[in-house]
């Protein structure tokens, strides 16, 4: 289990640094490194751009199944709901594609009820989901 | 950070880091203040190992307004951002090796 809290000086630094510890205890493929990589950028640097408190509390842990990444906002979270539902933006809209992106790499991405805490569950092999 | 070639009617444009949150506003800039007069437009990323959504946008911005007079290729693209480029569909409108 990885636990850290990443902010805006050294969320980049932490994020390499978490993906060396977890490429130490499995071997991570090219595209599995990318995932872990792109979903804790877009998930603290969510936090660090949009939440009051300037830095996220990152909880790593994995099985043989899945990596498990919780991204804890310690300030007041988000309206989660409507992000989350939005269709898939097209050319002309210019964001909203970060949360897109973690729905789309996840096998499960979830909020709790006020969007502080971020669950994003990855299968360790290709193709299964996670309720 | 990014460096713009032009040979005769083509434009060379490499990236020379990573495109996210820290680095795509300054990038942006230089993207900006070209005119891309050009038929032929060679994006290479060869030296990037990393895009965020923040890089996704820059892209989108920045080319999908070229799309229908420049023929726009990314050469030096690895497996994994090829794979995100096209989640975000950006394979429809350039031509990613």
């Amino acid at each position: 289990m990885i636990q850290a809290q990443l902010n805006e000086t050294n969320y980049s630094t932490m994020i390499s640094a978490m993906l060396e510890q977890i490429h130490g205890h499995m071997q991570l493929d090219d595209m599995q490194r990318y995932t872990i990589q792109l979903i804790l950028w877009e998930l603290v640097s969510n936090v660090i751009r949009h939440s009051r408190k300037k830095y996220a509390t990152v909880h790593i842990s994995w099985s043989d199944e899945a990596i498990a990444i919780e991204v804890i906002d310690e300030g007041d979270g988000f309206q989660w709901e409507e992000k989350l539902s939005a269709p898939p933006p097209d050319f002309t809209r210019q964001g909203g594609r970060g949360l897109f992106l973690v729905q789309q790499l996840a096998s499960h991405f979830s909020f709790d009820e006020k969007g502080k805490r971020a669950v994003v569950m990855i299968a360790r092999k290709k193709g299964e989901k996670h309720d | 950070m990014i460096n713009i070639v032009t040979y005769g009617d083509k434009i060379v444009v490499s990236f020379q880091q990573d495109i996210n949150f820290e680095t795509s506003r300054m990038m942006e800039e230089t993207i900006q203040s070209q005119p891309w007069d050009t038929s032929h437009l060679q994006i290479d990323l060869s030296a990037v190992r990393f895009i965020d959504s923040s890089g996704v946008r820059l892209l989108i911005s920045w080319l999908y307004p070229l799309k229908d007079r420049v023929r726009i290729e990314m050469t030096g693209v690895s497996a994994p951002i090829k794979h995100i480029l096209s989640i975000c569909q950006l394979d429809q409108i350039v031509d990613i090796k």
